[in-house]
């Protein structure tokens, strides 16, 4: 009898521990608005329960009669031709004309956007995003028809607009009878038409109907009343709604869009960063699809605190671009909008066929889709993508070697011990960071002096190793006369403002209470710009390069961590139009800042954490505040391979996790991922203990310093895909242009193994990596792609410690063991990788060493690959300033160099050597080796194995 | 640029570099080779054998900047091999071999620029000017750690002194403990006897009363409750007998028989004699005996009772005995107790280490503060240590060589663990705190001068260093005698 009470309390304290724990793990997924809590989302989403047919809601949009014309159109000096039409678009009672204007850009895509025709207040273009000069092309409109115009460019592409539904169908090969994209196929486009809130017709309604806030719709009600009551449920929260506490006011009233967009040919969907979530997207609806998420993908710029993997949340940036692929076919969009938008995905058909589509929703904005009919590969996709976004920005060579980071070195000689350690150790590393606790009170471009009192002379002993030091600076400006750069930027009037317009908005960051910069405003970017020269950024010195953070922007006590939507920028713009392209513009204002501070002759690195379509023009971003587990250890994966697509090349995640000590199991892993992804730093949250390289046992120093090696063995190879992903003749000079980390399916889209592995990703297209993602685990399956019947692949263990293995792999799934230390990478057939082996301080002090090759021959005894080459650091380059090799091995076993005429003049190390050559799956053994030149003759010692 | 066609170019890239210095007569040099292992450089048959393996290389593949060894010992002169070091003679300083990987990496390592042969960069050599800095700053050093042994000294034999003092204080305390605790005892006995005695007096007049009473005013309710309390009482007293052996109380008397005892005044008399006898053993109690008969003596009636006459005389002397005998328990007791803590304080003492010749035990408890970056630190040496009102840790251990105070368990961190504090110790003249960090949140360190630190060795490893530097330097006679005096000051 007195057992029972007592297991009861111990239910009890279980419950409650378990209460506890679903609270601190679950807080921040329910905190985060869904789809159903926000009217723009909820009256325009299409779920199962929302029955589309007769939806009063939802318009019937034709084009109308005899409206579709050719225009010239000319933006920013460049000339080209425009697709011209009326549409007509009818929602329940109203009825408006919309303009239809398609434009071909060069590369084959299109840029299609939908406005009113007349409307009292303007949408905001995304179109910052693009590269400018916009590349606008030419087209032939012919024939005409009565129900469909037919538009042929001389990309070989084509497109037919047909009338009545609109409906835009988009053809890769003019040839084609199948269309790669089908616009409006689920007829869910439809733009909520603005309107003068005297006018309004929900004001209106508000006015007869008193607003209800249960508004049911039961089948038998007459059409009358249920179009009556459909209408109220589209007006009810037109102009103001309660999300989670915060009041929204929408001065604007109903402003949004939505369009759908299907994929005849699609079996995959990848894209949509940022999110912690699968690569291939899941479907976000309708149980009966088998769907992962009952939520759609958002696209909301937020500072989620210790963020989850697995949902569909949008995390600190948003590049809303899709790809689709099956086995010969790829194509994909880009939603250009920069408010809050959520995605659908969902299963469709055509032609009978399985298909996939997507509805995008967007809460404001101009209705703006760039159309990639794309081709046979990804990599086509991606062209297009980069043609109309621009190439990523030439990367610093020092942002490819090891990041040291931690919120925060404490002082000035912590830091160096720091820097001094890694020579101790004989660790490379290129960067050590300081995070916001080097600012005297958070106050940006100044130092706090007890802690750091001689800037430049911490500067110059980093330097003198070769390293670089990377200071914080975020957008939140502390709230004090006192200070410089609030005192200049509210004279100017540089802040976003409130609702009111009248006083400057505030609110709560690190600083305190602080304002905001409206980096939206071309003249704020502009005085921004200036922050750094030496005169206002003291000890602004050669090798201090910028991080910017909090940019999405963060206010500790705003709705959902940020700013309200209702402020209002300098340009008239309320928050809602221009959100996700906050931390966009704040990237860009700090980019140009630093090429002017450096005279144009030093390219900028600037590390952020929120990023927009485009935002790859000016750096580098990282995953933001991740957490020290295999969880997160294993997403870091899909979420960087995510945004490698996305064209942010340079790009990572915490290593070891922010939040949280990981052990040294842990770290160690991570280091042995991180070493192959792209964007290679470390850091850590104050709260955390220390985990510096050398700060466990000597086993663990010695693991993680052969993971940073590894990282700098191939540092040579890297450098020149990042090179040739930044070249507008990519195609032309380097022949592979992908993001330097591809997903699987990147290299092997015939292969349906590969498209949805994440566990294993392709550095460039030779090297393979698979690294241990779990917990005490020493061995993994392996994927190595078999190739098809045109072509055979090969494959060869790098790192094995067995050399016998290091000759043909078996293809297909393979079995590897790994204990800690071991790292899984597998060079491919028919290419050449180059390396440097030489343990050097940093990437600068490595200029002159020797290379060497890693040849791995195909099934026909072939190879070939590149090695790129300039100071790494300066714009001489684009006048010849570099040095590009191409390596051909044929099957008589020579090895043919050549150069690439254009880059013929010096720079420090254009004259290194090879020191070596290593050739795996030679069918013989070689008998003697030389060297056939005019210019020397030298004698080859070779070895075989 | 439009599509750019790549010509075949013959060679782009120069194929090797031979780098071998030798001379021609066995091996005078080897670049990057530590003079006292040159030996193991010399040609054998064409073969260099690497030193740390029995691998064995053509001779040519010495320093031709290609590394070889597995062990990497064939390239000391370049940056080729992983792991292996190059010496820097850095003539006017002292040698040093660095890390091959620092060879030719555009850095000035060596002070004699002899790392960047190759001369991508100019390494101006800096040898004698550093060897006189080095110089200065030694003599600035050993100054310190002179002065600091001497107080070092003093130190010592203030840790002696207290060491002894406290070994002392230990035995004094001790002994008052024992005796005091032997007399608790005893009179703990003696009072549970007088109590016993007095119960049963008491229980025997109760019963006595009740049946007067009965006859009288009193109710029978009353009676019985009194009954089953006298009863009660008696039932204590009995399992008292039975606690209580070492008093020889026999547990089969009855109650009826004990107070019979107990009525013989003579028996009331010994009891109390043996209270002093039993006391007369300490002079604590003999001041108690005295009192206790003076205060008798102050009391006439008391006589009577020592002359065997009223029992109602008889309970109000033991009551007296009793409260007497508490007050002087208490009394012990309190003694004891403030004892028992003082002895517990030192010997709290013994239990931390104190280093080597027990030189900290001085420095035990002395407390230095200073304000960093807005918070005030209170450092109690080999106790504790505080920020503001916080506590940032309990000192709990040394590193191996007494040069790091651990002090562990502080105030726990909220999210977090609990503070905890590393004090680095370096040489110096006085106590003081130098500097105060927190590297990792509630991970203190602080950085602070003691003599207690200060070693000959340190002095010694100084005079090396100093003659490396003498015997480095190519001198003329008078900086010779110069330097040398330093020497000497050294």
């Amino acid at each position: 009898m007195r057992i029972i009470p007592s297991k009861v309390a111990i239910i009890i304290i279980i419950f409650f521990l378990l209460y506890i724990v679903s609270r601190c793990s679950g807080a921040k997924w329910a905190d985060l608005c869904k789809c159903e809590e926000l009217s723009f989302c909820r009256r325009n989403r299409v779920t199962d329960q929302t029955p589309l047919e007769g939806n009063l809601l939802f318009p019937e949009t034709r084009v109308r009669e005899g409206s579709v014309k050719a225009q010239q159109v000319k933006v920013k000096g460049v000339v080209g031709d425009s697709l011209y039409a009326i549409l007509e678009s009818r929602v329940g009672n109203v009825s408006t004309d919309l303009v239809l204007q398609v434009f071909p850009l060069t590369g084959g895509s299109f840029r299609i956007t939908i406005a009113e025709e007349q409307a009292p207040l303007l949408r905001f273009d995304a179109k910052d995003a693009l590269k400018e000069p916009f590349p606008l092309g030419h087209f032939d409109l012919s024939p005409y028809h009565d129900v469909e115009a037919t538009l042929l460019w001389n990309e070989g592409k084509k497109l037919i607009l047909k009338y009545v539904p609109f409906e835009l169908l988009v053809f890769s090969n003019n040839q084609s009878l199948y269309p790669d994209i089908v616009v409006n196929h689920h007829r869910l486009t439809k733009l909520e038409v603005l309107q003068n809130h005297s006018n309004h017709f929900c004001a209106a309604l508000e006015e007869t109907h008193l607003a209800n806030d249960n508004i049911s719709i039961v089948e038998n009600m007459s059409t009358n009343t249920k179009e009556d009551s459909l209408l109220q449920l589209y007006c009810q929260n037109a102009f103001e709604e309660t999300v989670h506490g915060h009041l929204d006011q929408k001065k604007r009233g109903l402003e949004a869009v939505s369009m759908d967009i299907m994929f005849p040919f699609g079996q995959h969907l990848y894209g949509l960063a940022e999110r912690a979530t699968d690569l291939s997207l899941s479907f976000t609806k309708d149980s009966l699809y088998g769907s992962v998420y009952s939520e759609p993908y958002r696209f909301y710029n937020l500072d989620v605190f210790e963020y989850e993997t697995q949902k569909p949340l949008g995390l600190y940036g948003s590049i809303p671009v899709l790809y689709t692929l099956e086995e010969k076919s790829t194509s994909g969009c880009l939603w250009l909008n920069a408010a809050e938008t959520f995605v659908d995905i969902f299963p469709s058909n055509w032609s009978q066929e399985s298909s996939l589509a997507s509805h995008f929703i967007s809460e404001t904005g101009l209705l703006d889709v760039v159309l990639f009919p794309g081709g046979k590969t990804p990599q086509d996709v991606f062209n297009q993508y980069l043609l109309v976004t621009g190439r990523p920005a030439m990367t610093q060579r020092f942002a490819l070697g090891y990041h040291q980071s931690r919120w925060n070195y404490r002082d000035q000689m912590d830091t160096l011990a720091v820097n001094q350690r890694f020579d101790q150790f004989n660790i490379p590393c290129d960067v050590i960071w300081l995070d916001i606790e080097h600012t005297n009170g958070k106050r940006y471009f100044t130092w706090d002096m007890e802690k750091f009192p001689d800037p430049s002379s911490l500067l110059k002993r980093i330097g003198d190793n070769g390293r670089k030091l990377v200071t914080i600076v975020d957008p939140h400006i502390k709230v004090d006369n006192d200070y410089f750069v609030y005192r200049e930027a509210k004279a100017n009037q540089f802040f976003i403002r409130k609702q009111n317009e009248e006083e400057e908005y505030s609110g709560w960051c690190w600083a305190g209470l602080s304002s905001y910069l409206d980096f939206v405003s071309k003249k704020v970017r502009n005085w921004w710009s200036t922050r750094f020269q030496f005169r206002y950024y003291p000890h602004f010195g050669d090798n201090l390069y910028t991080w910017i953070d909090m940019n999405e922007p963060t206010v500790f006590d705003g709705p959902e961590n940020t700013i309200p939507k209702s402020v209002i920028h300098l340009d008239g713009w309320e928050h809602r139009q221009v959100h996700n392209m906050y931390g966009f513009y704040m990237h860009k204002a700090t980019y140009d800042g630093l090429l002017q501070s450096r005279n144009f002759s030093d390219r900028p690195f600037v590390l952020s954490r929120s990023f927009f379509a485009g935002s790859h023009r000016y750096g580098a971003v990282w995953t933001g505040d991740n957490q020290a587990n295999w969880e997160h250890l294993r997403y870091s994966i899909p979420m960087i391979l995510s945004l490698q697509i996305s064209g942010m090349i340079l790009s990572g995640a915490d290593v070891g996790g922010f939040f949280f000590d990981p052990d040294p199991e842990l770290l160690i892993r991570w280091y042995e991922v991180a070493a192959f992804q792209p964007f290679f730093r470390a850091h850590a949250h104050e709260d955390t203990r220390r985990r510096e390289p050398w700060e466990f046992d000597a086993q663990t120093t010695t693991l993680i310093r052969k993971a940073i090696l590894r990282r700098y063995e191939l540092l040579p190879y890297w450098y020149t895909l990042f090179a040739a992903s930044s070249s507008v003749n990519c195609e032309a000079d380097f022949e592979t242009c992908g993001p330097p980390m591809r997903p699987m399916f990147w290299e092997f889209s015939y292969d349906k193994e590969t498209w949805k592995e994440q566990t294993e990703w392709m550095i460039g297209n030779a090297l393979l990596v698979a690294p241990i993602l779990e917990k005490d685990s020493l061995f993994r399956t392996v994927y190595l792609p078999p190739g098809n019947v045109s072509h055979q692949e090969q494959w060869f263990d790098l790192f094995s410690t067995d050399s016998k293995k290091r000759s043909i792999a078996q293809r297909g799934f393979v079995q590897v063991n790994a204990p800690l230390g071991r790292h899984i990478v597998f060079q491919r057939g028919g290419t050449i990788v180059p390396f440097r082996n030489r343990t050097r301080r940093s990437t600068v002090c490595m200029e002159r060493d020797p290379i060497g090759l890693r040849i791995a021959l195909d099934h026909d005894g072939k190879a070939k690959g590149l090695i790129y080459l300039d100071d790494g650091r300066s714009f001489l380059y684009e006048s010849g300033h570099f040095r590009l090799a191409k390596y051909l091995w044929n099957s008589t076993g020579t090895l043919q160099v050549m150069i690439h005429p254009l880059g013929n003049k010096p720079f420090v190390g254009s004259d290194i050597i090879i020191e070596q050559i290593v050739v795996y799956g030679m069918k013989q053994q070689p008998k003697r080796a030389y060297v056939s030149s005019q210019l020397n003759n030298a004698t080859l010692h070779f070895s075989s194995t | 640029m439009g599509l750019i066609k790549m010509r075949p170019v013959p060679v782009f890239l120069i194929w090797i570099l031979l780098l071998v210095t030798q001379e021609t007569c066995g091996i005078s040099k080897v670049r990057g080779a530590d003079p006292q292992k040159l030996h193991l450089y010399e040609n054998k048959e064409g073969f260099f054998h690497c030193l740390n393996s029995s691998q064995k290389v053509p001779y040519s593949s010495l320093n031709d900047d290609f590394c070889d060894c597995d062990d990497g010992t064939d390239e000391p002169g370049t940056a080729a091999c992983d792991g292996s070091t190059f010496y820097c003679e850095n003539i006017g300083y002292v040698p040093v071999n660095i890390l091959s990987s620092q060879v030719n990496d555009g850095i000035c390592d060596c002070c004699d620029g002899s790392d960047e042969w190759l001369g991508y960069v100019d390494c101006p050599n800096r040898c004698v000017q550093n060897g006189k800095e080095r110089i200065e700053q030694m003599l600035a050093e050993v100054k310190i750690i002179k002065q600091g042994l001497k107080k070092r000294e003093e130190l010592k034999s203030l840790s002696s002194l207290r060491f002894s003092e406290l070994v002392n204080k230990t035995k004094l305390l001790q002994v008052s403990i024992h005796e005091a605790e032997v007399l608790e005892r005893k009179a703990k006995k003696e009072l549970h006897w007088l109590e016993h005695v007095l119960r049963v007096i008491e229980a025997r007049d109760i019963v006595a009363n009740a049946s007067v009473g009965n006859l009288s005013s009193h109710s029978s309710g009353d009676v019985v409750t009194t009954n089953e309390e006298s009863s009660n009482d008696l039932g204590r007293t009995h399992s008292l007998q039975n606690e209580d052996d070492e008093l020889n109380v026999n547990s089969e008397k009855t109650s009826d028989e004990v107070y019979k005892s107990t009525m013989r005044s003579d028996f009331v008399l010994e009891t109390c004699q043996n209270i002093s006898k039993v006391y007369t053993s300490s002079h604590m109690l003999l001041r108690l005996q005295k009192l206790f008969f003076d205060f008798l003596s102050k009391f006439p009636v008391l006589s009577n009772f020592f002359k065997g006459s009223q029992r109602k005389i008889d309970t109000e002397v033991l009551k007296l005995c009793i409260s007497n005998l508490k007050e002087h328990l208490e009394t012990l007791r309190s003694e004891l107790e403030k004892n028992r803590t003082e002895l517990e304080r030192v010997q709290q003492y013994f239990s931390s280490d104190y280093g080597p010749e027990n030189v900290f035990l001085a420095l035990r408890d002395i407390c230095l503060e200073v304000d960093s970056q807005g918070y005030h630190y209170k450092l109690c040496l080999l106790s504790h240590v505080t920020q503001d009102s916080i506590n940032l840790g309990k000192f709990s251990q040394w590193d191996s060589n007494y040069t790091k105070m651990i002090f562990s368990d502080g105030t726990p961190c909220w999210n977090g663990p609990a503070r905890s504090t590393v004090v680095n110790l370096l040489c110096g003249v006085n106590e003081t705190i130098l500097k105060v960090s927190e590297p990792s949140k509630c991970q203190y360190h602080f950085w602070m001068t003691t003599c207690a630190v200060c070693s000959v060795h340190e002095m010694k490893k100084l005079r090396d260093e100093a003659n490396i530097i003498l015997s480095n330097l190519n001198l003329t006679k008078g900086q010779k005698s110069n330097m040398a005096h330093k020497h000497d000051e050294l």
